[in-house]
């Protein structure tokens, strides 16, 4: 197989600051003679290596995956890979004509029309007016603007906006496709219909560059993925195996909370944790696997039917679970002692940011409330279905109810 | 063929087989590489399309504009200098030699300021797509052509109906020799600023400045013969002066420059336009990481 993108030890540096460049403005040359007059020492130049010694090779025809936390080199690599900006050393090789769909929507002049900014658009991203002119009618098809082409896009709804630029783009011939997490918008329809056609691309024969914080979709499209961990290659390989470990280093070990110990309460939370359904600490699920909410109790003194209640609401504060340890019969953490008090967290947590809260009394009596004491996140996909605040794998059943009716019909 | 190494990718160029090559920017002098500009054109068209459409949308008066300002900038100079001075010209008009000069200095303006600009104006397309970076300056210095036409019809009516006459000379020679020089005097500075602006945003004060200086000492509403003998050669030196005299006589029916001053003007021009477009070259690399 041969090569469509060759990274060979890239760097990138960016100087940090207001200035930029070789430092020749006025300013700072009148600041350096002034240093050097008062014989201090030039100021250090902060600069930031946003990329380390990269190198990877992408396979023609193959989709190939970017992975890692904010920051951590994804976007200057497409930069790179798409001529936008130059590394500071080491080579990048590209062969083919390279699409983009960073940033979607980019170019287009809020007050020309759809049909206008399409043409503008095509030529920005390379595309004669012959070949926009040849696709015209697939790429409105795609976006679904038919009655909107004469309308000047400032008019446009923002979902309106996204799907043209997405379908220009989608619709240009590259044999490179670069693609910056533009599922990250747009409504479930038209994310699903964006994943088909990444789809579509690769099966085509092009290779396709795909930097995402959704990794499932990452999964799901490249067989090979890179996790990039501040500007340095962290792991190539399968993107099963990649995503795993890239999940399992993301969530500390020291996760959770504890508390000094306090041997005048009756009784008293000491630690809460999280654990994933190995049982090990992490304070970041996936929707597929059920946790645990852990709570270390020490209770001091005898303290009849004590109970413990865990609750989970969203970033947002919508409470979500609040389960009691006595829901289940009566409790057993009464005599004084040290206990782990466990709480099932199924897997029904659509991805997203959530908030623990943790209380410990009894019927008559509130001891502690431990309000919003750990926060952990719930990676993967949510289907596309983006409004919904718990997932539920109910029971379906389906019943022909017309079996008598279709005697006489058809008969089909 | 040798694979590409350095600015961004031509639209037109790589084939499925060629190598593009992304390297560390060496801070050597570049070519000028104008070929780049021709394969770009539709680009450049496009651009200086939506610059076009979006200045005459919603506007009451529309293309009206582009005979109405030079107009009344040549009814401004015909009483400054023709009724309150004694301003005397070897032409028919004095209001179609004003004319002339109105525009051409307007089309200047106009065209350097957006050149100037044009990076920055374009800074998110820099910073996000391989747009080959020449045709944002490029295509800044278009649409002016269109208020400069309509200006040049206009005055060559004015001078026709005074008398004036046209010859072929003019016409087919100098006509497209004045709007070269003018171009080519625009494009230099343009390209050279709109690299300086992208690190230093102050030298956008310097293109009013700038404009202002060239006002005065370009023969825009007084004539060359205006400027004693022994300073003509310093008047050519301004390769506008050179522009005018081949768009009046050729428009107007004003005396002819001497050849050799014109050469002058032609060779400034093109000395700025190579000087312009390789500092543009050398730093055009970094402009997403500096913008």
């Amino acid at each position: 197989m041969t090569h469509a993108i060759e990274l060979d030890d890239v760097s990138k540096r960016y100087r940090l600051g207001e200035h930029h460049g070789s430092g020749t403005d006025l300013r700072e040359t009148i600041s350096k003679l002034g240093r050097r007059l008062r014989g201090t020492p030039p100021e250090p130049v902060r600069e930031l290596w946003s990329l380390r010694d990269v190198s990877f090779s992408v396979e023609e025809g193959t989709a190939f995956g970017i992975i890692g936390s904010n920051g951590a080199g994804k976007s200057t690599v497409l930069k790179i890979v798409n001529t936008v900006t130059t590394p500071t050393a080491g080579t990048c090789r590209t062969r083919g004509r390279i699409g983009s769909l960073l940033e979607v929507g980019t170019g287009f002049h809020p007050e020309l029309t759809g049909l206008e900014n399409t043409y503008l658009n095509g030529a920005i991203l390379g595309m004669t007016r012959r070949q926009v002119t040849s696709r015209l009618d697939e790429i409105i098809e795609f976006a679904g603007l038919e009655r909107f082409m004469d309308t000047p896009v400032k008019r446009y709804s923002s979902g309106m906006y996204l799907r043209l630029g997405f379908s220009i783009a989608a619709h240009m011939e590259s044999d490179i496709l670069l693609v910056d997490e533009v599922l990250a918008v747009g409504d479930a329809d038209f994310q699903r219909r964006c994943l088909g056609k990444m789809n579509e691309v690769e099966r085509s024969g092009r290779t396709v560059l795909f930097v995402s914080h959704n990794l499932d979709a990452i999964a799901r499209l490249c067989a090979t993925s890179l996790w990039l961990d501040n500007g340095r290659v962290r792991r190539i390989g399968p993107s099963e195996q990649v995503i795993d470990d890239y999940m399992g280093s993301s969530a500390p070990h020291s996760s959770g909370v504890t508390f000094e110990p306090d041997e005048t309460k009756s009784a008293q939370v000491v630690a809460v944790s999280l654990l994933d359904a190995e049982g090990t600490k992490s304070l970041t699920l996936t929707t597929r696997a059920d946790a645990w909410i852990a709570v270390d109790v020490v209770v001091n003194e005898a303290v009849p039917a004590l109970d413990v209640s865990c609750l989970v609401a969203t970033r947002t504060g919508t409470a979500l679970i609040g389960e009691l340890l006595s829901d289940q019969g009566p409790s057993d953490i009464g005599s004084p002692g040290r206990y782990r008090v466990a709480c099932r967290l199924p897997a029904v947590l659509v991805p997203g940011e959530y908030v623990i809260s943790v209380w410990l009394g009894t019927a008559y009596e509130e001891i502690e409330l431990h309000d919003d004491v750990l926060s952990f996140f719930v990676e993967g996909d949510d289907m596309g279905r983006k409004r919904r605040l718990i997932k539920l794998s109910t029971d379906w059943t389906t019943t022909r109810l017309d079996d008598h009716l279709s005697l006489g019909g058809s008969g089909s | 063929m040798s694979p590409s190494n350095g600015t961004a990718r031509d639209h037109d160029l790589p084939s499925h087989d060629e190598w593009v090559v992304n390297t560390a920017p060496t801070g050597r002098w570049q070519r000028l590489h104008l070929r780049q500009v021709w394969t770009n054109r539709e680009l450049i068209y496009f651009f200086a399309l939506r610059d076009l459409r979006v200045r005459y949308k919603q506007a009451f008066l529309g293309v009206a504009w582009a005979g109405i300002q030079p107009l009344i900038g040549a009814v401004t100079f015909t009483i400054l200098f023709n009724r309150l001075g004694t301003v005397e010209i070897s032409g028919p008009s004095y209001f179609a030699f004003a004319m002339v000069g109105f525009a051409t200095w307007t089309y200047l303006s106009a065209s350097l300021t957006a050149g100037a600009g044009s990076l920055l104006a374009n800074s998110s397309l820099i910073t996000k797509v391989a747009l080959p970076r020449i045709v944002p300056p490029t295509a800044a210095l278009l649409p002016a052509l269109l208020d400069l036409g309509v200006a040049l019809v206009l005055a060559t009516g004015v001078a026709v109906a005074a008398g004036g006459g046209l010859g072929p000379l003019g016409v087919l020679v100098c006509l497209p020799a004045g709007l070269f020089v003018l171009i080519l005097a625009v494009s230099g500075p343009a390209y050279f600023l709109s690299a300086v602006v992208v690190k230093y945003r102050d030298a956008m004060a310097l293109v009013s400045f700038g404009l202002l200086f060239l006002l005065f000492v370009s023969p825009i509403a007084y004539p060359p013969e205006f400027v004693p003998s022994e300073w003509q050669t310093l008047l050519y030196l301004n390769p506008i002066a050179g522009a005018l005299g081949l768009l009046r006589f050729a428009l107007v029916d004003t005396d002819l420059p001497p050849l050799t001053s014109l050469l002058l003007s032609g060779g400034v021009a093109t000395t700025g336009f190579v000087i312009g477009l390789l500092h543009f070259r050398r730093s055009e690399r970094e402009f997403a990481d500096v913008i």
